[in-house]
């Protein structure tokens, strides 16, 4: 039986396939002018996306390779169709992507990720008004009190680290004018952001996050990448 | 061949303990360009996956660190059960 399906994992500016590259299912990565763009595929005869780590690993391993050779568009996992399907599609949006390659043409991006140096508090214990770990149980009579007193305390320490978590960004931001941001993304973060930035200055948003450890004691500031530019295509508000 | 089969939790939940993972999930799953919504939102166990890791961020004390070393920039991502290794590698964080 033909190989029918494709999945596609970026648009690039390279015209050439990208060395001896494996993708999903151990299939060879290929790039083809497809729909007015070039396109970074592999071909398959059937293919189950499970969102596997493993998938998902060698979905970013094929995007980074195509970064590499050149701008790279990424494309949401899952992007498995027939090839006269993807390149309709692509078709429809070449001039979109064609404007994402341009805009992202050699940068990166850079994420930011800030979580709260306290135990104690919400974003990284629980939800609000969730009861912290190791509290003792309230007892008869002054539960009411309790939860004021949590309640009070949370807010504080929430407040802090809140502050604390947009200094960070807004210092990195002042390096890296194109960003995005997140606030309370997911139970735990307080913040996270991505910035696109030229490769040499991945080294410059290293050392200000080091100089940020230092003095903003309240959070915790995880700095990753570099990645494909993720966070900056697919027609967002930039 | 199904690739069905390649979905383990047990796999996913180690992966966790690399908080950079999340950061990979959220690009792919979150970010990128959306040819066509109806199939990227029909992959199987996605959600799945995706609340799982978010679900352990909160427990990883493990801070990571970008590599700001320019040369393994170069290098391509290895795929690896213990997570990104490569041009992502992650360096433990100091303090």
């Amino acid at each position: 039986m033909a190989e029918s399906l494709v999945y596609c994992y970026a648009v690039t500016d390279a015209a050439h396939d990208l060395g001896d590259l494996r993708g999903l299912d151990d299939a060879p990565v290929l790039v083809r002018f497809l729909g007015g763009v070039h396109a970074a595929l592999s071909r398959h005869r059937d293919l189950v996306l499970g969102a596997s780590t493993d998938q998902l690993l060698r979905c970013a391993a094929v995007t980074d390779s195509a970064m590499e050779h050149g701008s790279a568009v990424p494309l949401r996992f899952g992007t498995l169709m027939e090839e006269d399907q993807l390149a309709a599609l692509l078709a429809q949006r070449a001039e979109e992507l064609r404007a994402d390659l341009h805009f992202v043409r050699g940068r990166v991006e850079v994420g930011l990720r800030v979580t709260s140096a306290s135990t104690e508090d919400p974003a990284t214990v629980g939800s609000p008004g969730r009861m912290p770990r190791g509290d003792p149980a309230p007892q008869p009579g002054d539960g009411r009190e309790h939860m004021r007193r949590l309640q009070r305390r949370e807010r504080e320490s929430t407040s802090a680290s809140e502050l604390a978590a947009d200094r960070c960004h807004e210092r990195l931001a002042q390096h890296a004018p194109t960003h995005r941001l997140w606030r309370r993304p997911r139970e735990g973060v307080l913040l996270t952001a991505a910035y696109l930035v030229e490769r040499a200055q991945v080294d410059e948003l290293a050392a200000v996050v080091d100089e940020l450890e230092r003095h903003e004691t309240t959070v915790r500031l995880a700095l990753t990448g570099p990645w494909a530019p993720y966070s900056f295509v697919g027609g967002i508000d930039r | 061949m199904s690739m069905r089969d390649g979905f383990n939790e047990e796999s996913v939940l180690d992966l966790a303990g690399d908080a950079t993972v999340v950061d990979l999930v959220d690009r792919l799953l979150d970010r990128g360009v959306v040819l066509a919504a109806e199939i990227t939102l029909a992959v199987a166990d996605v959600d799945l996956v995706h609340v799982s890791l978010r679900a352990l961020l909160g427990t990883s004390d493990r801070a990571l660190r970008m590599s700001a070393d320019p040369s393994r920039d170069r290098e391509p991502a290895t795929l690896t059960t213990e997570g990104l290794t490569g041009s992502r590698a992650p360096l433990p964080r100091h303090g």
